[in-house]
């Protein structure tokens, strides 16, 4: 079965006063209707440009854009701006990080469903706004009739980002995007939403593109996981997999970096060493090598590409596969012990 | 469900209906933003109270003419003075000509006779007040008008060449002096005395239900020149403020929505950048409203501002403490009107 | 490979063409200087746009005045006319109008005993029907008035000799306060001493109306000053029964219902009310009397109506309208020299513009009464030390009159100076710049060594607004050569007199931005309420100097009672050289009043009025 949406090659570089960013550089990503693509990396990794590309919210005088996305057999990087405005809202959505800062604070909230639908579908007024107050009903909002006319502000973290989730779905878009949408909120928070995330997916077969840098997030919601550095996908494999042999350094960084409750406290906690790299001067060869443990001196002439080591599992790593596998199943079986 | 009125019964219609205002007149002057302006009416008069008492005490203290002197002619003698100083009560204490004055502006508002040529304060000043306000809303809408959508167009198309152009103008214009202006447009386009003979010049004022063209052709000139520093700052502040707009998550979430570019700046980003904008401009009206002094006097206009003019020039008090507290209540005024307007433009801000 | 950018999205929103970076600030800055330069250019264009371009030396021969025009007898009927004017009457009722401005009105609009014809010095009979009557032993004086003459709406009656007593009354009320009265018309029997303290109906005796059309004057002692006198304001009649209520009011409110007598009226509305043709500040319209009669009075009056616009502050724009023809005088304020140096360049133009001599002059005041000036050497030191040339160009050069070398001005042409006898500038100097080595040796006599003065330093009370400002400054340099330290304060223009300069107690040592002008032409209102020792009163002082010598105030109060103009002018003349050389006061200036008209109209001027417009004669052509 062919993905519901395809990212091939994807390179997007903004030209500034200070040089040319190069924010996504050759991202490899595939979604399945119906799953959940967890999206992972730290700040810089391009994991959000790459979201807005998808959704052509990235078509800036200064950018520069190559590379495919299919969306059910066309390439949206291609398609005009007058066409993309069916695409986005309707068949691809996207949710953000801060819903106080994402919801336009002067405009009611079923205010802002109603324009959604509208503005893809010729319905009354009155027909959207019910449509909006079962929307609401459905993120678990209590007396939606009444919450219907109020503000973001005068809403609840948790209450916000469920509207915003509303008014993403209220139009049963094919896909949708969620730029870390946990990340604002506590973590109790965190959890009804993500709930509801998967509450809904499931109902709707809709296909999730979950960015986040959160492994946790990832463990809870992803069918498939992508890590992300530099602009690159480095590995993509199942969930699964991911968390049973992870055979990248960076991801193993990342598991490292995650303190655990019921080991002893240590003196330090473990972190990548390094700073994330300069996107206008990237570093020469595979863009880690500054930061890797592991670095060998092919790494510093050669990019890797990303491979296959097993079935299911892409990995872009000059280490040898036995190597890797090796060391990510020692590093699982040590966090689980 | 708690707000529904009572069943009435047959024949309930019109007392429902009063029973409906009754509520709605209950929720008002309960609510909190009801409150809050009659707590800043309050102030507002507390302050003018002393915006007053300075002004007396300022014209009292510094070094002026003697009124007395300037009704008494070139050669009086000292008991004549001392009757005119009594008559005008200026024989009494500080202190005291300050309370009849006050006394005088509650109960009767009066405002006192000039020293100069004994004509009534109050009347002059509503005489003129019409003049000023012509001249002041005019230019507001004039600057409104170009200013707005030209810092909207600068916005949307940063660094093109309109933009650049637009702003270094913008610059100029502010910088130039409002009466170095008013005399350069008289020299170019007046029709008497400038260079291209296309508007009526300096002095050609006639009252609008005098001559309705002739008033209209009149304020043409001034109503350019006192916009022109108005229009340049606005072009720039709104340019500044659809910028920051539009570079907000809400905006991004407008795209994401599949809306146009046109209704994502027009619908979202303009009803969120000029809500402020529009706030400005009511307090800067307000403040044009006490009297456009330069303008009205490099064009011969009979406003209010001409009046405060030759008043500070002949150190006529009554006048200038007249032409002060309006002003004053204007801008008071002004400050709580677009605050409450703020409240309803803007549902985060709270009293 | 990776550092290069990839090329080939097909995005039709791809980069623009744009300059790189610094050569675009390049751009912005240029365009940013570009617009300033256009700005700075237009404006220098247009000043001297309008002027012309040869206008950069000093025409015309040193404060020439210009002979006036000709009598207009044979105007054109009808038409209207505007003059501009930066300031406004005090006020419309004769009783109290005092300045140059309110005499411009009251003289078209009002009918005192005796009058001017434009452009003439003389002084013919208005109300009157001659010349007064004098007594042999000068105590009595009659007049007879003309029958016919009638007041304008709401009043309509014919004017008596009554009205003429009342008017002159109400002058010493206190809350109507004539300028003058206390000057010339105590000399009636029965005359207050001083303006009454409260508004209480004054009554003269010595005004005596036998009959409806004649008065006779009675005084304590002879007096020429009050026959000239007859010819102010205070003489213009005024109908008592409808004074009245506005006469009882803390502060006379008859200048805002006037009533009058002349071919003009200030346009008012059924109830009397002049609100309808004077706005302060904004406008009078003068209209035709409709009961005046042509038959009972010598003026023409040829225009149907004169329209006066206030608040014409820009001196340069005032002129450049009346060039254009958008108004046609200047009513109150002068066109500034640059327009006027271009305006004589102007053949056509220059026919336009009158100079008439204000008949008076400004002078530097010295404080009498305290250190330093106190020292008739040191004043002599500082008479001779001032450079009046740079004073003069303070205020225009040239263009704006006569070094003054005395205080009876020229136009008293033999009724004054040269009739006393005359002299020689006694402060002379080369080319009226000033003698630093006179002033020394004067400064050596006063005791200082070294001809340089040591002392405290002077204070100076003067005008903060140019070009009072700049002729203080040249004051204080010019003394600042022998010595003086001077500490100036800088004031609006009615403080300095009401505060300082009109106070003795608060008095400065040096008021260097005051004058004086005559009243009506005789030299006794040059030089008696300036210098005369009893003029000196706690508060509103006109005595600047504080001049007070005996034997000058003994002269003066003599002089004051002949009745005979060549007498008068002898003793006068001489009383003029005298207080020349006291120094106290430093006459400096005689001023020109330039007054200018557009091509539209016949030029006619109040020549004993600074040369106001007199639009009792003016046509249009």
């Amino acid at each position: 079965m062919s993905a519901l949406l395809e990212i091939h090659d994807l390179h997007v570089s903004f030209h500034t006063r200070d040089g040319d960013v190069h924010a996504v550089e050759g991202a490899e990503l595939s979604v399945e209707r119906g799953s959940t693509l967890g999206v992972v990396g730290e700040s810089g990794s391009g994991k959000s440009v790459t979201a807005l590309t998808v959704m052509g919210l990235t078509r800036f005088p200064n950018a520069t854009i190559s590379g495919e996305i299919m969306f059910d057999g066309t390439d949206l990087v291609k398609m005009p701006n007058n066409q993309m405005l069916s695409v986005r809202g309707k068949r691809i959505a996207m949710i953000f990080q801060d819903p106080l800062s994402s919801l336009h604070p002067l405009f009611k909230i079923g205010w802002q469903i109603v324009e959604a639908i509208q503005t893809h579908e010729n319905v009354s007024r009155a027909n959207a706004r019910k449509r909006a107050i079962e929307a609401l009903r459905e993120v678990g909002i209590p007396s939606p009739e009444k919450r219907i006319d109020s503000y973001p502000h005068e809403l609840s973290g948790g209450m916000r980002q469920r509207a915003m989730i509303a008014m993403a779905l209220v139009l049963k878009p094919d896909v949708l995007i969620a730029d870390e949408p946990t990340t604002a909120l506590d973590v109790t928070v965190q959890a009804q939403i993500l709930d509801l995330i998967r509450r809904l997916k499931d109902e709707y077969q809709t296909a999730i593109v979950m960015i986040t840098h959160d492994l946790g997030v990832i463990a809870e919601l992803a069918d498939e996981v992508a890590v992300m550095y530099a602009g690159r996908v480095m590995e993509r494999t199942s969930r699964q997999k991911l968390f049973t042999i992870p055979e990248l350094p960076y991801t193993w960084g990342l598991m490292r970096s995650i303190p655990r409750l019921d080991a002893p406290r240590p003196g330090r906690l473990d972190s990548i060493a390094g700073l994330p790299p300069s996107l206008i001067h990237l570093p020469s060869g595979c863009p880690f090598h500054p930061r890797c443990p592991y670095v060998m001196e092919v790494c510093l002439r050669v990019e890797p590409k990303l491979e296959q080591s097993e079935p299911g599992h892409l990995v872009a790593c000059h280490l040898d596969v036995e190597e890797r596998q090796r060391i990510g199943r020692e590093l699982i079986s040590l966090r689980s012990a | 469900m708690e707000n529904a009125p009572r069943a009435l019964g047959p024949g309930g219609g019109p007392l429902r209906a009063l029973d409906g205002a009754f509520r709605w007149l209950v929720n008002v002057v309960t609510s909190s933003l009801f409150r809050y302006v009659i707590r800043r009416i309050l102030w507002g008069v507390v302050l003018l109270v002393i915006v007053s008492a300075l002004t007396f005490v300022i014209f009292y203290l510094f070094p002026s003419a003697d009124p007395a002197r300037l009704r008494a002619g070139r050669n009086p003698n000292p008991a004549a003075i001392a009757a005119i100083r009594h008559s005008l009560n200026l024989d009494k204490p500080v202190y005291l000509q300050y309370y009849l004055y006050m006394k005088n502006l509650v109960l009767h508002f009066d405002l006192g006779f000039s020293y100069y040529n004994q004509q009534a304060v109050r009347t002059q000043i509503f005489q003129r007040l019409p003049v000023t306000a012509e001249l002041a809303f005019g230019a507001f809408v004039l600057w409104m008008l170009i200013g707005i959508p030209i810092g909207i167009i600068s916005a949307i198309r940063p660094r093109s060449i309109l933009d650049r152009m637009t702003m270094s103008g913008s610059l100029v214009a502010i910088s130039a002096p409002v009466y170095w202006l008013g005399l350069v447009a008289l020299f170019l386009f007046a029709n008497d005395i400038g260079i291209i003979h296309l508007f009526p010049g300096s002095g050609s004022y006639v009252p609008i239900t005098q001559d309705p063209a002739g008033w209209f052709g009149s304020m043409i000139l001034p109503w350019f020149v006192l916009a022109a520093s108005f229009a340049a700052f606005y072009a720039r502040m709104v340019r500044a403020q659809v910028r920051e707009t539009m570079s907000e998550d809400f905006i991004r979430t407008a795209r994401a929505k599949g809306l146009s570019e046109r209704r994502v700046i027009f619908r979202h980003g303009l009803r969120a950048a000029l809500t402020p904008v529009v706030t400005m401009a009511g307090l800067d009206l307000s403040g044009l409203l006490g009297g456009a002094i330069l303008t009205e006097t490099v064009f011969n206009i009979p406003g209010v501002g001409r009046y405060a003019y030759d008043a500070i020039v002949n150190a006529d008090f009554p006048p200038i403490q007249g032409t002060v507290l309006f002003s004053a209540f204007f801008i008071i005024s002004a400050n709580i009107v677009v605050d409450v307007i703020y409240a309803f433009l803007d549902p985060r801000v709270r009293y | 490979m990776h550092t290069t950018p990839r090329q080939g999205s097909t995005m039709h929103q791809h980069s623009k063409t744009r300059l790189p970076a610094p050569r675009r600030r390049i751009v912005t800055l240029l365009l940013v200087v570009a617009t300033a330069v256009t700005f700075v250019a237009v404006a220098g264009l247009l000043a001297g746009c309008g002027s012309s371009k040869k206008s950069t030396t000093t025409t015309g021969a040193a404060g020439a005045v210009t002979p006036p025009p000709a009598l207009n007898t044979n105007g054109k009927k009808g038409g209207s006319m505007t003059i501009l004017l930066a300031g406004d009457v005090d006020s419309m009722d004769p009783g109290y109008a005092y300045y140059a401005l309110d005499y411009e009105i009251v003289y078209a609009t009002q009918r005192p005993l005796y009058g001017y014809k434009a452009n003439s010095n003389t002084v013919i009979p208005d109300l009157a029907t001659a010349m007064p009557v004098v007594s042999k032993d000068g105590k009595t004086v009659t007049v007879h008035i003309r029958s016919g003459v009638h007041y304008s709406a709401p009043v309509n009656r014919e004017v008596t000799s009554a009205d003429v007593k009342y008017a002159i009354e109400r002058g010493f009320a206190g809350n109507v306060a004539n300028g003058y009265a206390t000057s010339y018309f105590a000399v009636l029997q029965g005359a207050p001493k001083a303006l009454s303290a409260t508004p209480a109906k004054v009554s003269i005796p010595g005004i005596e109306t036998p009959d409806k059309t004649t008065l006779v004057f009675h005084l304590t002692q002879p007096s020429g000053a009050f026959i000239g006198a007859l010819v102010m304001p205070l003489t213009a009649p005024i109908p008592e029964e409808y004074a009245k209520p506005f006469d009882a009011a803390a502060s006379s409110t008859y200048g805002q219902h006037v009533v009058a007598t002349g071919p003009y009226m200030v346009a008012n509305d059924a109830s009397g009310n002049v609100k309808v043709g004077w706005s302060p500040g904004t406008f009078i319209h003068l209209v035709r009397n409709p009961n005046w009669k042509a038959s009972t009075d010598f003026r023409p009056a040829y225009l149907d109506t004169i329209n006066y616009k206030e608040g014409a502050s820009d001196p340069t724009v005032m002129t450049r309208q009346i060039l254009a023809g958008s108004a046609d005088a200047n009513g109150d304020a002068p066109p500034s020299p640059a327009e006027l140096r271009s305006i004589l360049n102007n053949p056509t133009q220059k026919k336009q513009l009158f100079f008439i001599p204000v008949s008076g002059s400004r002078y530097v005041a010295l404080n009498t009464s305290k250190a330093p000036f106190n020292n008739l050497n040191v004043r002599r030191a500082v008479a001779y030390v001032l450079d009046r040339r740079a004073m003069r160009l303070t205020r225009g050069g040239p263009i704006d009159g006569v070094i003054a070398t005395h205080f009876i001005d020229p136009s008293f042409a033999g009724l004054g100076f040269e009739a006393g006898g005359g002299y020689s500038n006694p402060f002379a100097s080369t080319n009226d710049a000033g003698d630093v080595a006179k002033a020394q040796a004067e400064l050596k006599k006063a005791g200082f060594a070294n001809g340089m003065f040591k002392g405290a330093t002077v204070t100076m009370v003067s005008d903060n607004t140019p070009p009072g400002s700049n002729t203080a400054k040249v004051v204080a340099a010019d003394l600042a050569k022998v010595g003086f330290k001077v500490k100036n304060i800088s004031v609006l223009h009615q403080t300095m007199y009401s505060k300082f300069c009109s106070v003795p107690k608060n008095e400065p040592n040096i008021c260097p931005n005051v004058g004086w002008l005559q009243d009506f032409k005789d030299p006794q209102t040059i030089l008696d309420v300036p210098f005369n020792g009893k003029s000196i009163a706690p508060a509103n002082s006109s005595n600047w100097p504080q001049l007070n010598d005996p034997k000058i105030n003994a002269e003066m109060e003599a002089a004051a009672k002949l009745t005979d103009v060549k007498a008068r002018a002898d003793a006068w003349g001489k009383i003029d050289k005298e207080v020349t050389l006291t120094a106290a006061a430093v006459p400096w200036v005689w001023e020109n009043f330039p007054t200018l008209f557009s091509s539209k109209v016949v030029p006619q001027l109040q020549t004993w009025n600074e040369g106001a417009p007199d639009v009792a004669w003016i046509s249009v052509k």
